[in-house]
């Protein structure tokens, strides 16, 4: 059992070692090494709650569902008597909250779309691959419209409201493949590897039309720029969309 | 695909308990479970919890969310009945899938499909019947009427036994997805095998509720049924 707890260790000094995945790998180790028919772990953690993982990434069945309501720590079938179950429990737990503090860096946590600090190295990446490969993207910048107006009159919480709609029909609608951040208060940012420009007002027609309660979407205004054929550097890219998206507001009525 | 993220971003949805997931030939299926005093117990986060899977995959993604309430208290698969999306706080699983397949099409060649030919409702008769065809046989199934979406899925089923009498597969639920346009509505239906235990899930579109459920019979069958009658009818 130190052996794979030496391991375990091992893999969570590794850079960018996946959290979930040595939680993954430890259940897997020990239904291994002590020929097991299964291992589960419950756990209660700030942020996530309770969750329950299960060897081999299998959905739980009538006879592990029952962990649902138990007490945390690793549940195995047939039990094992010296399990150094604490020392699994705790490992699993510190990788997890690495996953966890990585999650929380990257992504916006009103909208829970990738923030700024994401959506830079997306853009980075994908204009890398555009010069190495020749592979096209549009990046579109998105801003509401009356933003602070919205807050003036109706409050923060309206406001709060607007941006998490939007983000909320972003997922809906961008396609695999397509990445969306909230890259400033009110300002949204989209990588859509693949589409012509032309396509991109359908797509955003499409996500005014997202909400199934049928609620009408935050008013926003947006200006795009095609790479390569426009610009191949994130400098240009970028201040070519945000000048277009200032152009668009201002022709939009107020 | 990362698992990883993908398994990470559904456990952060308010009140996702548990995850797991099963590689198949033909799309990625995956279960969510929920529960607790954070689950809002609404349509939201099926919804969700779809979007964020069709977003992480490539391939087709069938999302099965399990609802569970208080101790002890486990849902179980549902019959028919309430559309899920609607149902609230459901006991019992609520399952989609994302992104929506096309309809079953009658394919031309030497595919050995099972080719739908008519959905037929009688309501005098409380009957609905469901034509298949393949080559140059035929073979109808029917169920009562008033029964709705389901019954089209044990009308299709019976259909289906006409060419494959060995068909493990029972109807489990069928459910409405969405009406997509005027006219035009997904449905989604799951069928169990209670000899391997195993469930088959298909989704598609039709003019009608019972039309959609029977062309969503076929494509949870269709894949086996193809590698069956391969070796019998061609």
């Amino acid at each position: 059992m130190s052996e794979l707890g030496a391991d375990l260790v091992r893999e969570l000094a590794r850079p960018n070692a996946s959290g979930i995945g040595i939680l993954y790998r430890a259940l897997d180790d020990v239904v291994a090494y002590y020929d097991l028919d299964d291992a589960i772990l419950v756990i209660d953690e700030p942020g996530l709650g309770r969750q329950i993982f299960r060897a081999g990434r299998q959905p739980l069945d009538n006879g592990s569902v029952v962990l649902l309501e138990s007490t945390t720590g690793l549940y195995t079938e047939p039990h094992v008597r010296d399990l150094d179950d604490v020392l699994v429990v705790d490992v699993c737990l510190i990788a997890l909250r690495l996953d966890l503090l990585r999650y929380d860096a990257w992504h916006d946590p009103l909208t829970g779309l990738y923030d700024r600090r994401s959506f830079d190295r997306l853009l980075e990446n994908a204009v890398a691959r555009s010069r190495r490969y020749n592979w096209p993207f549009t990046l579109v910048i998105l801003d509401l419209d009356a933003f602070k107006a919205l807050n003036d009159q109706h409050g923060h919480a309206a406001g709060d409201d607007a941006l998490r709609s939007l983000a909320d029909r972003f997922r809906r609608v961008l396609r695999f493949g397509d990445d969306a951040a909230r890259i400033g208060g009110d300002e949204f940012g989209l990588i859509l590897p693949n589409t012509d420009p032309t396509d991109v007002p359908g797509l955003l027609e499409r996500v005014h039309a997202a909400d199934p309660t049928g609620a009408p979407a935050p008013p926003f205004s947006y200006g795009l720029a095609v790479c390569p054929t426009e610009a191949d550097d994130f400098d240009t890219l970028f201040r070519l969309a945000d000048e277009r998206l200032y152009a668009a507001k201002k022709r939009r009525p107020v | 695909m990362n698992l990883d993220d993908l398994e990470l971003e559904l456990r952060k949805l308010p009140g996702v308990r548990a995850t797991g997931f099963s590689e198949r030939d033909d799309m990625l299926f995956v279960q969510v479970h929920a529960g607790g005093p954070d689950d809002p117990g609404d349509s939201g986060l099926a919804l969700q919890a779809s979007r964020i899977a069709a977003r992480h995959s490539e391939r087709p993604v069938a999302v099965e969310l399990v609802r569970w309430r208080e101790a002890g208290s486990v849902g179980s698969h549902a019959p028919g009945g309430a559309d899920p999306l609607v149902a609230g706080n459901g006991e019992g699983y609520v399952s989609i899938e994302e992104p929506a397949p096309t309809a079953v099409a009658p394919e031309a060649g030497p595919e050995p499909r099972l080719v739908l030919l008519a959905v037929l409702v009688f309501p005098d008769a409380d009957t609905v019947e469901v034509h298949l065809t393949r080559g140059d046989r035929r073979a109808i199934g029917r169920s009562s009427a008033s029964g709705g979406p389901i019954a089209a899925v044990h009308a299709t089923v019976e259909a289906v036994r006409g060419f494959s009498t060995m068909l493990p597969y029972a109807p489990v639920w069928a459910r409405t997805i969405e009406t997509t346009s005027p006219g035009r509505f997904l449905v989604a239906v799951a069928l169990f095998a209670q000899g391997t235990q195993a469930y088959r899930y298909g989704l598609a579109a039709g003019e009608s509720e019972v039309d959609a459920a029977a062309r969503a019979t076929l494509h949870a069958l269709n894949r086996i049924l193809a590698l069956e009658l391969q070796g019998t009818l061609t």
